[in-house]
């Protein structure tokens, strides 16, 4: 009875879906550096995914030579042999209106950023518990000559009961450098290591470093190189050695500063050799009880949840099977699925539903592959508030950057050429001064009205 | 006059001077007091049927069901004409909202909708004086156009409150439509997606009204929209099953 009502069945002239490829576009759910992600609905097999679609500007760039398509294809494809419970399935590659896609496992939750939101650090149960995840999803990596070069919350998903997710594997190479490339700096700058930072090549231990830093943030809601600017940033990761984990948090196991001081070490020789050799230091400083997933299910349910459940020792029995048949189920179905399945991956951006309060998007204006390869956090950026009637779409610098309205459009500091397009019509443009104070309670504002052609401050 | 007839006499004034209000609330759940009230103010009583529905779910802990059937409480009581009436039971349902998202741990909606209901009786208290009722819509508009989206959301509250004062009852429905559709808009400007899709969900319980916000909607909160369609018509169909 249900099924009647799938989006399929209300394909009527009222409930047109939008359809790319087979698929139904549901809604955004985030936009990266290299594509946008759509909530999706697969008709043949009846469940959400994840979809993510090469940006058009970038897909017309094929035209001036640039094999993106292909390497799109390629890396997916590549990606997807990676077979762990920890890192997204890719269930499909293709192409359609000229533009490819990926369509990846659809997970219900948030990424490691949003629980990050406000620099509120996580308790120590459930940073080692989505960390340890991290590290196997990264050992079976790197096993597999895969070295994913942008660790970094945005690109970690945690879904209900702490379960943990990687994603946007190989997005890097998309991005305009091959495997064994150097000089070109890729990554989120406040999780680079030293060695990317100096452009140099690139090997699994750089993927350790960059979950030190998660680890780092993940434990005192702070990350240990930020800076106000770019330049000091990457100066600090090649130069300075951050504080204390107990500087900032006080009541950690001082075992911990040890495990975050060799993940961070500059020289990779000095880092530790595998993300397994990482996982046991972690679980050793942490304390074996903390880790558990029970743990990090314990502590994500919350105090009230816990009090209920301590009261009825058989409530707690029908969770842990609960939990039990769950993952026995995540893992027949990983298992299950086959060796000519494509697995693994997302992009950056994903930004998911259930519960979380979603932190305003790292950059929503794109950085053109190869070029402009760095990509950019917050703290580089202010927000641009912008809305036109009707609604448009927003161009930065003659890129386009997402629709009205939008109340913070993260856009890098600096001065930037904007307008708005709706059905072809296009606003005059206008010259911005955009500065880390403009946050999200006092961003800059641009409204433009269609009807009567002018700005709203006019 | 004996002290004691005054002091009775003063008694008797106070009662009245302070029943009205205390009446109404002693009689307030009294078998046959709501239809009669239907009854005085010429109002089909079957756009209670919602409210009475959600309320006994409400009783019944049944907090989804609850929130579901209030939503179409919203726009059936809305078709009440005489403003009256038309108040009291758009506050209560308000107040049955607040309870319900209370019941579902969203606090922050329930204490937005216990605000919308303080907001709903003091406008009946000043009913008289109220001023053009469109033109808190214009300004909330006005915020919305200029991008400030913060600044907007509190101004299409106050419009909902505002436009009770909007008669023939059509137009206020077409006003009230439009103010909870850019209420839509302006949460997904935000940033608050969820908050979005409940305002979705609200828009949708009144027929039509979501594909009139669809057009004026960008391609993320349309789709934002055809999800709360599809979600509410198989959760209708579920419930209807």
């Amino acid at each position: 009875m249900i099924e009647q009502t799938s989006p399929a069945a209300l394909n009527t002239a009222e409930h047109k879906p939008l359809l790319f490829g087979r698929y139904e576009i549901l809604s955004e759910l985030g936009r990266g550096t290299s594509g946008v992600v759509y909530k999706a609905q697969d008709p043949k097999l009846d469940r959400l995914v994840a979809m993510k679609i090469l940006r058009p500007e970038l897909a017309s760039l094929e035209e001036s030579g640039v094999e993106l398509k292909q390497r799109f294809h390629q890396e997916a494809v590549a990606a997807g042999r990676l077979t762990h419970p920890a890192i997204i399935a890719v269930h499909d590659v293709g192409e359609a209106e000229g533009r490819p896609f990926m369509v990846m496992e659809y997970i219900e939750g948030g990424t490691l950023a949003d629980l990050l939101v406000g620099g509120r650090p996580l308790p120590l149960a459930e940073a080692a518990g989505i960390v340890l995840q991290v590290c196997g999803a990264l050992d079976y990596a790197h096993r597999h000559g895969v070295v994913h070069r942008d660790i970094k919350p945005r690109n970690i998903l945690v879904g209900q009961l702490g379960v943990t997710k990687v994603t946007d594997f190989g997005t890097a190479r998309i991005l305009g450098a091959n495997h064994t490339q150097t000089g070109t700096m890729l990554g989120t700058p406040a999780y680079m290591s030293p060695e990317m930072v100096r452009g140099q090549a690139v090997d699994p231990r750089s993927d350790l470093f960059s979950l030190g830093v998660v680890l780092y943030e993940t434990l005192t809601g702070v990350n240990p190189f930020n800076a106000t600017d770019l330049a000091a940033v990457l100066y600090r990761i090649v130069n300075t050695n951050p504080p204390s984990l107990r500087h900032h948090n006080p009541v950690l196991p001082p075992a911990l500063d040890g495990v975050v001081r060799r993940a961070l070490a500059k020289e990779p020789e000095a880092r530790y050799a595998t993300a397994t050799d990482f996982a046991d230091a972690l679980r050793e400083a942490a304390g074996p009880q903390r880790t558990g997933l029970l743990s990090v299910v314990r502590d994500a349910v919350g105090d009230a949840w816990r009090t209920r459940l301590l009261a009825h020792p058989a409530r707690v029995v029908a969770v842990g099977v609960t939990c039990l048949l769950a993952l026995g189920a995540g893992t027949w179905a990983v298992w299950g699925r086959g060796p000519d399945v494509p697995r693994a991956q997302d992009s950056a951006g994903v930004k998911r539903e259930a519960g979380l309060k979603a932190r305003p998007e790292t950059p929503t204006v794109a950085a053109p592959p190869a070029t402009e390869p760095v990509a950019v956090t917050p703290k580089e950026s202010g927000c641009l508030s912008v809305n036109a009637v009707p609604f448009a779409e927003v161009y930065i610098d003659d890129r386009p950057a997402g629709y009205t309205p939008k109340a913070c459009l993260r856009v890098p500091v600096g001065e930037h050429r904007a307008h708005f397009v709706m059905n072809g019509q296009r606003s005059p443009e206008r010259l911005l001064r955009i500065t880390a104070r403009h946050t999200a309670d006092t961003p800059l504002r641009m409204s433009y009205d269609f009807n009567t052609r002018r700005f709203g401050d006019q | 006059m004996r002290p004691s007839r005054a002091a009775v006499l003063l008694g008797l004034s106070c009662l009245v001077g302070a029943g009205c209000a205390s009446v109404e609330e002693l009689t307030r759940d009294l078998p046959g007091v709501k239809p009669l009230k239907y009854t005085m103010a010429g109002a089909d009583r079957e756009q209670r049927a919602s409210l009475a529905r959600g309320l006994t779910e409400l009783k019944a802990g049944d907090y989804a069901a609850a929130v579901r059937s209030l939503r179409q409480a919203l726009w059936d009581v809305e078709q009440i004409d005489k403003p009256w009436l038309r108040l009291q039971e758009l506050v209560e349902v308000h107040r049955a909202l607040a309870v319900a998202y209370t019941g579902l741990e969203r606090d922050e909606w329930s204490e937005e909708q216990r605000a919308l209901a303080q907001a709903l009786v003091e406008y009946g208290r000043r009913e008289n004086e109220s001023g053009a009722p469109d033109t808190a819509l214009a300004k909330a508009k006005a915020a919305y156009q200029a991008a400030h989206f913060r600044e907007a959301v509190a101004a299409f509250g106050q419009a909902l409150v505002e436009l009770e004062g909007l008669s023939p009852t059509p137009v206020r429905l077409r006003a009230l439509e439009e103010a909870r559709c850019h209420l839509v808009l302006t949460y997904f400007a935000l940033g608050q997606e969820e908050r979005a899709s409940e305002e979705a969900r609200q828009l949708a319980a009144r027929e039509g009204a979501t594909t009139a916000c669809r057009r004026q909607a960008p391609p993320p909160v349309q789709a934002l929209i055809r999800d709360v369609e599809v979600n509410e018509a198989r959760a209708g169909k579920r419930s209807g099953d």
